[in-house]
């Protein structure tokens, strides 16, 4: 079975180990296109994970959203009208396909063993693309309490400690929750916004720091706005990075979560 | 090779479990479910059936025989209690209300002087405070045989004790003669901390404390009577046994404390795991305990590993585990119940379907009726095989007692998680708890005073066994529309069952029963399809009551679900105990007694409050029952006063066709004397119900002289503590030449009439259903 999925022949106990496991937990099959796939993780089969898109090159030097090939100045239109909070924000990949259903499976279903691969590849997305920048600390967007407990973990904290051990930074609970904010998912971008407002409360000295800002998914990017807009009050430079962005024209729509 | 092994499992089965067809089902149910599906269930269903085949070979070997030991050899040649100095080792032990309940392994026993090294599982009563697991003793126990079954349809205790490998019953009579030798030191700590647990529980929250420990530590020993009946009748007792939503608790604290730490989660499933462990060795082993714990690990470690979780993959995992460790606890009703259910709420339930838009309060309360109703239908036909009853409020009232169930539960264990430790924290915990156990106790009291809420169920015919256990294949195989067709079909022949529980078979003959049910009398008259109770005692003693364990099992075995009358002959406990309990379940049309000491106030209550007819009876009254006639001889209320209560007991006799049966309750000689000297006409009797079971003092042989029985009828407990019956009654009548039947030596007996002829059927010898069916 594991050579017809075109993994590579993997050392024999190994072999028998997986496949005991596989045993007592059925692996079961792949999240989008159903066919059986015989490893745990992930839960996407190959020829779905090929399809994912990585955010390609012509992507504003801000918000790095993708824009249209044809422009010429490195940011976008919405970033010269409003200019955010923050130097820069990158992310890796659309949030679409196997990416959307990876992330869905770690926040809606629980899977938190994917924080390590979300947490890997931020880390060396934020090396490969800002890698001139000294950073001072790691800072995460906080999951209000209650929301923490149901789910057992905090998915941008999680992400973020993995990343700064990777970066040999370290990750620092700077920003505080002042009320209880709604999940943003089921609301539209102004909704976002007022849902947001004095969400956050930081009461660090950051003068003179630069602080990388982590999360999950970039989608209006008004949590990451407000963050940053905190921790610039404070004083410092903020840079963003998260492992997904999703395209512009699909902000205003309620997302399907199942 | 599926069907090879499905084959090879079934011809495995068949001779070693009585149980087997509802394996054969499990079998045919993965059958089913592996060639329909993709190839995880069929790799799951090999899995289980591997697993069942090789837990049953295991267990064909250990613990089905009878043991080769020497000392279970000794009692069984003496028949009676053995005192034995044994050396052992204690395996588990709980707490009763007059002192401890263990289960031990003796090591080696003294027969004489001289030491025989022997191995064998011995189920002890201790008047101590639980001794801790793993030590070991030295001590001086008296050994007998556990009860077996002695009436049809009764609860086989030495059968269940047998299916856990123990083949002994010990009593410690004193103290002084047990010692500890020495210890295990992590269970003794446990232990300690165990005992310390319940002597706080005990001592603040009083009388509570026996629902509380049954609660939180899953101990039912000091559990009152009042309660556990109330638990039973309101088919609440479910709460009792420790399960999911126990471990869901843990889990939700755990989750809880670990959340406010800001753990990494990896770190925080392995401490949960570890808290979950030592959480089942804290709590009594149930078996629904165990299943809980072991899907929830499988539920933990598939998220640790990042795997997605099949429906019924952790169900059925646990399963077979707890198959392998002791294949015959599938025997177990409690293991039975646990797993059904279980399969039941995971098949039926389905969270994305809701009632109402929007009402959240409105939804999970719906949601909490739905796992209820869905776990009820599932559990069924277990309830009523085992039980002969259901409970079809049982599904609303569950709900009822949440709000109260889970911050007793919630605090409990806190509580037992070291919450005890802290000196003012643990009285407030007490406190909450013993608050919710008094709100949540009204639930059952209040629940089992309405008589739907407890249904006697005539056990239904094994044709209709078939049609449930098809129909839950069914509905676990099925989905959505058929799904629920096939669940309202179910219902539709629940139903059915209940008012034609017997479709093929008839009482052709009229009988007379007399049912062993300890130092008391119960017997049942049969005839012209009409059914008259003579006496019915309540024996128990801290267990189930002998109208529940006994009498209504007997009942429902032969279809009898109304009771034409029932005849008390004075209103002592051995003679009228379960009055109660079985007008409230069964049919009544009267119930006739002696006029003079009236009848106990609460009993009185309710049979007025059910409106049943009563007859009161004194001397020369004639009753006529259409085909029968009866006499009723004594008592003569006009006459002199008698000396007790026993000797204004109702004496009649029944004339029908040509035989002739004298009852005589517990007169005296007093009474006798009184009869024989007021020249009432008596004549030689077919049966007679010896006196007061038999005792010396009911010996008035003048009286019995006149009326010389051809088969004397002793009711009487086995080993009472009476010494009834006296050898002097049992050497008088074997000289005047009638024949002695007694239920504390033969069981059950069954006397049956047919035409001129009268046959006796003790129960441990002939089955009876040939005798009263055919």
């Amino acid at each position: 079975m594991a050579l017809k999925t075109g993994e590579s022949k993997s050392f024999f106990c190994f072999y028998f180990f997986r496949n005991f496991i596989n045993l007592i937990f059925p692996p079961g099959i792949c999240r989008i296109c159903g066919t059986k796939v015989n490893y745990g993780l992930p839960q996407i089969c190959f020829s779905c994970l090929k399809k994912i898109q990585k955010v390609k090159e012509p992507f504003c030097n801000i918000c790095g959203r993708a824009m249209a090939e044809t422009a010429e100045i490195g940011v976008c239109g919405d970033c010269l009208k409003e200019p955010p909070s923050y130097e820069k924000h990158i992310s890796l990949y659309l949030y679409e396909g196997a990416i959307r259903e990876m992330v869905l499976a770690y926040k809606v279903l629980k899977r938190y063993p994917f924080y390590r691969i979300f947490g890997k590849s931020i880390a060396k997305n934020v090396k490969n693309k800002m890698g001139n920048i000294a950073f001072d600390l790691v800072a995460f967007i906080p999951t209000p309490f209650i929301r923490r407990i149901m789910r057992g973990f905090s998915p941008a904290e999680l992400i973020a400690k993995k990343c700064g051990r990777e970066l040999n930074l370290p990750v620092k609970n700077i920003l505080k929750l002042k009320k209880r904010t709604k999940p943003q998912k089921n609301l539209g971008a102004k909704e976002r916004k007022e849902n947001l407002k004095g969400a956050f409360d930081c009461k660090e000295d950051l003068r003179g720091k630069n602080v990388l800002l982590i999360d999950d998914i970039f989608t209006t990017g008004t949590t990451i706005e407000e963050a940053s807009r905190i921790l610039k009050k404070c004083g410092a430079k903020v840079y963003a990075a998260t492992f997904a962005i999703r395209k512009k024209r699909e902000i205003d729509l309620p997302s399907i979560e199942d | 090779m599926l069907s090879f092994s499905a084959l090879s499992c079934g011809l495995l089965l068949s001779p070693i479990l009585s149980s087997s067809f509802i394996l054969a089902f499990v079998t045919i149910f993965f059958l089913i479910l592996a060639r329909k599906k993709s190839s995880n269930n069929f790799i799951l269903a090999l899995q289980v059936l591997f697993f069942f085949q090789f837990g049953l070979i295991i267990g064909s070997f250990s613990l089905n025989e009878p043991p080769h030991s020497l000392l279970y050899k000794k009692v069984k040649n003496s028949g009676k209690k053995v005192p034995v100095w044994i050396e052992g080792k204690v395996l588990s032990s709980e707490i009763t209300l007059d002192g401890s309940r263990a289960v031990i392994e003796t090591e080696a026993f003294y027969d004489g002087d001289e030491r025989i090294e022997d191995r064998i599982k011995i189920i002890s009563y201790l008047p101590i405070e639980p001794p801790q697991p793993y030590s070991r003793f030295k001590g001086c126990f008296f050994l007998s045989l556990p009860k077996t079954k002695t009436n049809p349809g009764q609860f086989d205790y030495r059968k269940s004790l047998n299916d856990r490998g123990i083949y002994l019953n010990s009593e410690l009579k004193e103290k002084s003669l047990y010692t500890t030798v020495s210890k295990n030191y992590f269970f003794y700590y446990l232990s300690k901390y165990k005992n310390y647990l319940r002597t706080k529980i005990v001592e603040k929250c009083k009388n509570e404390s026996g629902i509380v420990l049954a609660l939180l530590l899953g101990e039912r020993g000091m559990l009152k009577d009042k309660e556990e009946l109330a638990l039973l009748r309101s088919g609440l007792f479910h709460l009792i046994a420790l399960s999911g939503l126990h471990i869901g608790i843990v889990i939700l604290i755990f989750y809880f404390l670990f959340g406010l730490m800001h753990l990494n989660p990896y770190i925080s499933d392995i401490l949960l795991l570890f808290f979950l462990l030592l959480y089942t060795l804290i709590v009594k082993d149930q078996p629904s305990v165990n299943r809980a714990v072991l899907m929830a690990f499988i539920f933990i470690l598939a998220r640790m590993a990042g795997r997605q979780n099949a429906k019924y993959a952790p169900l059925l995992i646990s399963f077979s585990i707890l198959i392998f460790f002791n294949p015959l606890q599938i025997r177990d009703v409690g293991f039975q119940l646990t797993f059904i259910a279980t399969l039941g709420i995971i098949s039926l339930y389905d969270s994305k379907i809701k009632f109402f838009r929007d009402a959240t309060v409105l939804n999970s309360l719906f949601t909490l009726f739905w796992i209820g109703l869905s776990a009820q239908i599932f559990t069924f036909p277990v309830l009523v095989y085992a039980f002969q009853r259901i409970n079809p409020l049982s599904f609303l009232l569950t709900p009822l007692t949440l709000p109260f169930l889970f911050p007793l539960l919630a605090s409990g264990i806190l509580f037992i998680f070291g919450g005890s430790l802290i000196p003012f924290f643990n009285s407030f915990l007490l406190l909450l708890i013993q608050f919710f156990a008094k709100c949540f106790l009204l639930i059952p009291l209040y629940g089992s005073k309405t008589s739907l809420s407890s249904l006697f169920f005539p056990l239904p015919h094994f044709f209709y066994a078939l049609i449930f256990g098809l129909l839950l294949i069914l509905i676990v195989l099925t989905k959505e529309k058929k799904k629920l067709i096939f669940s309202l079909l179910f219902i539709l022949f629940i139903i059915i069952s209940f008012f034609f529980p017997n479709p093929f078979q008839k009482i052709k003959k009229d009988f007379l029963v007399t049912l062993d049910v300890g130092q008391g009398n119960c017997s049942l008259l049969h005839f012209k399809e009409k059914n008259y109770l003579i006496d019915c005692a309540d024996t128990s003693y801290h267990s189930v009551p002998t109208s529940r364990s006994i009498i209504e099992p007997f009942l429902a075995r032969f279809n009898i679900r109304q009771l034409d009358g029932i005849f008390i002959t004075h209103w002592d406990k051995d003679h009228c105990g379960s009055l109660k309990d079985l007008i409230s379940d069964l049919k009544v049309g009267f119930i006739a007694s002696a006029p003079c000491p009236p009848p106990p106030s609460d009993i009185k209550d309710s049979i007025l409050k059910k409106h049943i007819k009563t007859l009161l009876l004194k001397r020369g009254d004639v009753v006529d029952l259409k085909e029968a006639k009866l006499e009723v001889i004594h008592p003569d209320c006009n006459s002199a006063f008698l000396s007790s209560d026993n000797n204004l007991s109702l004496v009649f006799s029944i004339l029908l066709d040509e035989k002739n049966i004298l009852i005589t309750g517990d007169i005296e000689n007093d009474g006798l004397k009184e009869i024989f000297e007021s020249n009432i006409p008596l004549q030689p009797v077919d049966i007679l119900f010896v006196p007061h079971h038999g005792a010396k003092n009911s010996l008035f042989v003048p009286f019995l002289n006149k009326i010389p029985p051809h088969v004397a009828l002793i009711s009487a407990g086995k080993n009472n503590r009476f010494n009834h019956p006296n050898p002097s009654v049992i050497n008088y009548f074997s000289s005047i030449g009638s024949k002695i039947v007694r239920t504390d030596r033969d069981g059950a007996i069954l006397i049956t009439f047919e035409r001129n002829e009268t046959k006796i059927f003790e129960y441990c010898e002939t089955p009876w259903e040939k005798a009263i069916f055919e």
